[in-house]
């Protein structure tokens, strides 16, 4: 977003000297800095006095600044420009004033009074849906869950009139989709889970046999988000959304991590290691699901992405990779987009027996560093 | 491809599924929380840090002495740290607040509350009485971590007055942690941080002892003592102001506890692993202290011990020699409040005036105490020097000598 800039000063009021203007850029974001620039010919005068010159204070202009301390930060100067660095960010919905001096003799100095406050993101933010997990453009038959991400909070209680599957004819199927009286938002409301009613999927139980599946083989969809759903705050409403896939074979067999290609790293080095996987697997349990674990046992911290729809899981480390061997560790419980785990098929027959374990650990070795 | 055995472990939740939990590798500073306050002789600043379960020592030894030291006072002085750090005075907690044994700036630990996350800050007041954040990320620094840190999920469990039920403000407790209190006091004496606070385990009541500079070593303590008012041994409350002073003979901590007891730890026996039993030396009854100032009066080594709900006492140090000690055993009228005519027991000191109520108060100088003031007609929290002497403050009384024909009279005789 562009720094809004302001001309400061009417010329007229000031000796020759001090006649041009000075430009003042406010922030827009809460750890943004503030930057006053002087006219050329002002520029000695701020030298180590930059304090004076810029002041930001809490509080609206009129009750500035007398008795007031303003705000702790760092200044740095360059030139003619002035660029404070405040200590904390700021705080949204807070009125502060920022004070400029106009006039390099303290004497006569004349002082500009400048309000800014810094809006609550979700009020000057357009609602939008960023994605529509799965991402990919061909999706199983027996495809679990959606997940709607959102550009702000959202108002709840909406899912059922906003979102729909629509056939490739134009049908709405209505009852695609689970309706609990919870949404499954996330904490931060930007997150609604679309949970497809699980008695579609599985085989031979009710309203698989009332209503077929909810998604064919071959067949084409679409997810609408209808245009209008209001944000949380604020009264900003979404534009319409529109994600289309064709969707492919049932996945029906457990996943493997023997089936998927990891790629070590090299060591001394901050590369990516990159797992792809044999199928998409959910879009937000493999990004907490997969860990990796030093020769201490002890977790690495580092950047986990998910590329290709889910087929591709990168994980940058904060450190460089050593020579020591790490292990890889999977959840047991990670799914794969039709709902299947290491343990167990989601749509498994009764009697089926499956063994228990909690997690999978893969040894990983760095790849030596190129002499 | 890896060509490695893949292993695949039963049902264990040994290691965390979160790679990207909080793991301290950043060499950086990762204070979290500014609490309590303590300066060695030469000024280096300790800050005790509840969230992280450690003691941070900063280098604040760069400043010289001023050449007299002069009184320090602020109105409103939590709306203008809460100008510094950029928010409004009900975005600003107060935490601890110490002075520099050099420079005598007055140090503040506070809690700066934002949008969505809180951040520390310790802000100090110049001889000049400037309130200038201190520039934490500029001085050099230690990091010591706490061996048998309390975990931070245990919470306090709210209780209602005898068998009313408990009220909102008693249910709120539910949601404080008993790592909040896990690091409550430091002292430093001869090379030695004593910090007091609760640790894990069931034996809570811990009194640390750390040398400094640090090395690898740190001792911790179990603290069991018998409390009058209470009628009973206690070992979970930890200790809340303390300060190591020579009591028959040799350097002994001076702990105060909620409800009120006052009681006497022998250093010596403070070596890790030990359940010590401290001597209980007096009891007011009730009430929480909250600093206890080492100070001298009329050349006699005193203290000075503040409380959230008592006037402030003042004890002679020369007071706590010779005493037995209270047990279930000799303790005439066990299990009293301050109602009863036997409380205070022991040699409490004097209650003395104090008008207002300090959130916390040191010494500023030989002849000054520096106090921050809750006022109580106004509510406003004014930073105040007071005579050591007479830390009365009389500023809100109205008395005899206020009216001028007092004078007037006095003349004409």
């Amino acid at each position: 977003m562009p720094a809004t800039t302001l001309l400061l000063g009417a010329g007229l009021l000031f000796q020759s000297a001090f006649a041009s203007e000075s430009t003042l850029t406010l922030p827009e974001q809460t750890h943004a800095n503030i930057e006053f620039a002087l006219p050329k010919n002002h520029a000695t005068d701020i030298d180590g006095n930059a304090a004076e010159a810029l002041q930001v204070f809490v509080g609206d202009r009129q009750s500035c600044c007398t008795g007031k301390t303003p705000i702790a930060g760092r200044y740095h100067i360059d030139g003619n420009t002035i660029t404070f660095d405040p200590a904390f960010d700021f705080i949204r919905g807070q009125v502060y004033t920022i004070r400029t001096q106009q006039h390099s003799n303290t004497a006569d100095a004349i002082f500009d009074l400048q309000e800014f406050t810094i809006e609550s993101t979700e009020a000057s933010t357009l609602p939008e849906v960023l994605a529509i997990y799965p991402g990919g453009e061909l999706i199983p038959e027996n495809t679990l869950r959606f997940y709607v991400h959102f550009s702000v909070p959202m108002q709840p209680h909406m899912a059922t009139r906003f979102i729909k599957l629509i056939d490739a004819s134009g049908q709405t199927d209505s009852e695609a989709f689970m309706q609990f009286k919870q949404e499954l938002w996330s904490e931060d409301r930007k997150r609604l889970t679309l949970l497809m009613d699980p008695g579609r999927i599985k085989r031979g139980v009710e309203q698989n046999l009332r209503l077929g599946p909810a998604l064919v083989e071959g067949q084409h969809y679409s997810i609408v988000v209808d245009a209008g759903w209001a944000a949380a705050a604020g009264s900003l409403k979404s534009q319409r959304f529109e994600k289309s896939f064709a969707v492919s074979k049932a996945l029906r067999t457990l996943p493997d991590t023997d089936n998927w290609q990891i790629t070590p790293p090299e060591s001394n080095s901050r590369h990516a290691l990159e797992i792809r996987f044999d199928r998409p697997f959910d879009h937000q349990l493999a990004q907490t699901a997969i860990s990796i674990f030093d020769n201490h046992g002890n977790p690495l911290n580092g950047a986990v992405s998910l590329h290709n729809h889910e087929h591709t899981w990168r994980f940058i480390p904060e450190q460089h990779w050593s020579t020591r061997t790490y292990r890889i560790s999977v959840d047991a419980r990670l799914e794969d987009v039709a709902g299947n785990n290491f343990i167990e098929l989601l749509d498994h027959a009764v009697d089926t027996t499956s063994d228990n374990f909690s997690r999978i650990l893969i040894p990983l070795e760095p790849t030596p560093a190129d002499p | 491809m890896l060509t490695l055995k893949k292993a695949v472990i039963a049902s264990i939740a040994a290691i965390s599924c979160l790679s990207t939990a909080a793991f301290a590798q950043d060499a950086g500073l990762d204070l979290k929380f500014a609490g309590a306050l303590e300066f060695t002789d030469e000024g280096t600043l300790f800050v005790g840090d509840n969230y992280n379960g450690a003691i941070y020592a900063f280098d604040t030894t760069a400043g010289s002495a001023p050449a007299q030291v002069a009184p320090v006072n602020i109105g409103d002085i939590d709306r203008k740290i809460a100008d510094v750090l950029g928010v409004l005075q009900n975005s600003l907690a107060i935490n601890d607040m110490a002075v520099h044994p050099v420079t005598s700036e007055i140090y503040i630990s506070v809690t700066r509350i934002g949008n969505f996350e809180s951040a520390p800050a310790i802000v100090k007041v110049t001889q000049e009485a400037q309130i200038e954040l201190l520039d934490l990320a500029s001085l050099s620094f230690e990091k010591k971590t706490l061996d048998h840190y309390p975990n931070q999920e245990t919470t306090f469990r709210p209780r209602g007055l005898g068998k009313a039920p408990p009220l909102v403000r008693d249910l709120a407790k539910g949601n404080i942690t008993l790592s909040s209190l896990a690091i409550m006091d430091m002292e430093f004496y001869n090379g030695e941080l004593f910090v007091s606070g609760v640790a894990f385990d069931n034996f809570l009541s811990t009194l640390r002892r750390i040398p400094y500079p640090f090395t690898d070593e740190q001792s911790a303590a179990n603290i069991e003592m018998y409390h009058i008012s209470h009628n009973q041994f206690e070992t979970r409350a930890p200790i809340r102001a303390m300060s190591v002073q020579e009591v028959d003979g040799k350097p002994q901590l001076v702990a105060a506890y909620t409800c009120s007891p006052i009681v006497l730890i022998d250093l010596a026996e403070v070596v890790d692993g030990a359940k010590v039993t401290a001597k209980t030396l007096m009891d007011y009854g009730n009430g929480q202290p909250i600093d206890m100032i080492s100070y001298s009066l009329n050349g006699e080594p005193t203290l000075f011990l503040t409380n959230n709900s008592r006037s402030p006492y003042v004890i002679p140090v020369s007071s706590l020699n010779n005493t037995e000690g209270y047990t279930p055993d000799n303790t005439p009228d066990k299990g009293q409040s301050d109602l009863s005519p036997t409380m205070p027991m022991g040699a409490t000191g004097k209650a003395v005036m104090f008008d207002g109520m300090s959130l916390h108060i040191d010494q500023l100088s030989d002849g000054f105490f520096v106090s921050l003031t809750r006022d109580m007609y106004t509510g406003s929290l004014n930073m105040d020097s007071n005579f050591s002497m007479f830390p009365n403050r009389l500023h809100n009384l109205v008395a005899e000598f206020d009216f001028p024909q007092y004078y007037a009279d006095k003349e004409k005789k």
